[in-house]
């Protein structure tokens, strides 16, 4: 959860927040010379705001600080004066020879921190992003060979399911090195200080088997939305010992009756398309797939699943609700009617209210100003717009943040719009111009409302190297590959008539 | 900040960093100091606008003397190539036998 901090641009907030700042990096893991380097960071930056971005006037900016398993992010936003950094390059001739000291707290914070970035948000003022990789130690490294498996050839095995504790960490490390090698997709389970850090701050939950010698050989974990009350059927592993023993059935069991009692309204898969066998799984969980996310996973995570494609993995998003849709009203843009409509009808919304083009918000009546949030995947490859309030800005806002961002090669952008939200087919005509195309429906997403995301893949992809597996995974594939004229030798041209949409 | 002053030598700890609000405090103390001797000992940070304010208060023919300054100082002078704009041995007090 992001925690933010408004603060005055006055010089007296410097010092306490270059202390919060160092307290925070240790808290979500960074090593203390890490914490320390960031906190120099801060102060650099919080200085800067401080003394240049609001000439004479007292005015006040944000802090917030962000930070996910393996990466600390601290995002400095203020709308002050125009500012382009690229233009303050340090000069330690000319500080030493001219007293001109431009552009060294930038050449400061750039030797401090593993990513530093600067968008320019327009209207929206100035994002400074600062980001520190959270080193962690791996357990090959800790456990390089692992003890033999006493129960690896009995028939008679009995198996404890339990629900996952810090504890079990080092061993869930363990299983997954194991059972994977290097190639499990999620890195951070091979660290098992990560692992008992979500579960210490109940950002996942789970389930363990233990065989009868006491040694782990199955774990199943939800990975819980940071904004939304849904959670990510994220990490699964059995081990190759006790593999057709229904583990796997008892563990997913086990896991939907714990999402039930937390209180989850619903799950999803993140399922890789260089196979299918993922994407099986879930739809024989009851799954249905919502979304196709191109290239949002660097290659080199998934190497031995396909050692033919070399290119950003894509994904499916399936979903199933756990608390039944009942009433939902979404003003659907025109283009992708039909298929939102379908995939409503997948997820048993008995009763998908779409309003009427009249009461959608015409695009000459957007908001000037678009307020959104970027987040940025920077080890990953991604960028996701979360947009709050979409305005006649919205798309040169994202093209503005996508140039910032050329630095990072970033495979795909992606812009999420609640679909409650009447200005979201005005705002999606006006992405469709910037390059956007369909990606599909993020079901209770963000504050448990449902978004339509939208995605503009930055990099080629060879749509034959994807492989879909449901009858709607394989509509996705057939509209986003038209859409964006990709020909593929396996999929078919889709409808492009949408009656009963929303238009504007 | 604590400040002491003997004669024409003011003597500064830092209660914390070294940074622009130290900055200010230490210049407003000044008067007619000709000799600073600053303590860094309980400082973390020593940022940019800390070693700009040295550099400029150096040239303006200020006798600084640093105790204890954190490592990361040394860091920074790096970065910003200013070590032989500084006379280190001159600059940092050694810790006393």
């Amino acid at each position: 959860m992001d925690q933010v901090l408004e603060l005055p641009n006055h010089a007296n907030i410097i010092g306490p927040t270059t202390d919060y700042a160092y307290k925070w990096g240790l808290n979500v893991g960074l090593s203390d010379d890490k914490a320390l380097r960031l906190a120099l960071a801060v102060d650099e930056l919080v200085t800067d705001v401080v003394r240049f971005a609001f000439p004479g006037e007292d005015d006040t900016f944000k802090v917030t600080f962000r930070a996910d398993l393996s990466t600390a992010e601290v995002i400095v936003h203020e709308r002050g004066e125009p500012f382009d950094p690229s233009r303050y390059v340090y000069d330690p001739r000319r500080a030493v020879e001219e007293d001109d000291f431009d552009g060294a707290g930038f050449a400061v914070i750039d030797h401090c921190v593993d990513d530093f970035a600067f968008l320019n948000r327009g209207r929206e003022g100035k994002e400074f992003r600062l980001v520190q990789h959270i080193e962690s130690e791996h357990i090959a490294d800790i456990h390089p060979a692992d003890e033999p498996d006493p129960d690896a050839d009995r028939e008679d095995v009995e198996y404890t399911l339990s629900p996952v504790e810090p504890t079990d960490a080092e061993d869930i490390a363990k299983l997954i090195y194991r059972t994977y090698g290097y190639t499990y997709a999620r890195e951070d389970l091979y660290y098992p200080d990560r692992i008992e850090r979500a579960l210490e701050q109940d950002e996942k939950f789970g389930v363990v088997v233990r065989s009868n010698s006491g040694r782990v050989v199955g774990y199943f974990a939800v990975l819980q939305s940071s904004d939304s009350s849904i959670g990510e059927v994220g990490e699964a592993a059995v081990d190759v010992n006790h593999r057709r023993r229904g583990l796997m059935k008892r563990m997913l069991r086990s896991l939907i009756e714990q999402a039930n009692e937390r209180g989850l309204s619903g799950v999803f898969g993140e399922a890789v398309t260089v196979h299918d066998i993922s994407q099986r799984v879930n739809h024989h969980f009851g799954m249905m797939s919502t979304a196709m996310l191109l290239g949002l996973f660097p290659p080199e995570r998934f190497k031995s699943l396909s050692d033919e494609h070399d290119q950003p993995i894509t994904v499916i998003i399936d979903f199933r609700p756990l608390v039944p849709y009942e009433t939902v009203t979404a003003y659907l843009p025109a283009p992708y009617a039909d298929l939102l409509r379908r995939i409503y009808d997948a997820l048993d919304v008995d009763d998908l209210q779409v309003p009427p083009a009249s009461e959608a918000t015409p695009r000459d009546q957007l908001p000037e100003t678009t307020e959104l949030d970027a987040r940025i995947r920077y080890a990953y490859g991604h960028v996701v717009f979360v947009v709050e309030t979409a305005g006649q800005d919205l798309g040169g806002q994202v093209d503005q943040v996508l140039d910032d961002l050329e630095d990072e090669s970033m495979s795909v952008a992606c812009v999420d719009l609640p679909l409650d939200d009447p200005t979201t087919p005005a705002a999606t005509a006006l992405l469709r111009e910037h390059g956007f195309v369909f990606a599909g429906l993020m079901p209770r997403f963000h504050q448990d409302r449902d978004y339509l995301r939208l995605q503009r893949p930055l990099i080629e992809l060879d749509p034959d190297a994807i492989k879909v597996y449901s009858d709607l995974a394989h509509a996705l594939k057939s509209h986003i590959l038209d859409e964006l004229s990709w020909t593929s030798n396996d999929t078919a041209t889709p409808s492009p008539s949408a009656p009963g949409a929303t238009s504007t | 900040m604590d400040l002491e002053r003997h004669g024409d030598t003011l003597t500064v700890r830092t209660r914390r960093d070294f940074n622009l609000m130290a900055v200010r405090h230490l210049k407003y103390h000044l008067e007619d100091a000709t000799r600073v001797r600053i303590d860094l000992s309980r400082a973390r940070l020593v940022d940019t606008e800390a070693v700009m304010a040295l550099f400029r208060l150096q040239r303006e023919g200020l006798d600084i003397t640093l105790l204890e300054p954190p490592a990361i100082f040394y860091e920074v002078l790096e970065v910003l190539e200013l070590e032989s704009a500084f006379d280190i041995e001159r600059l940092v007090e050694r810790e006393r036998a």
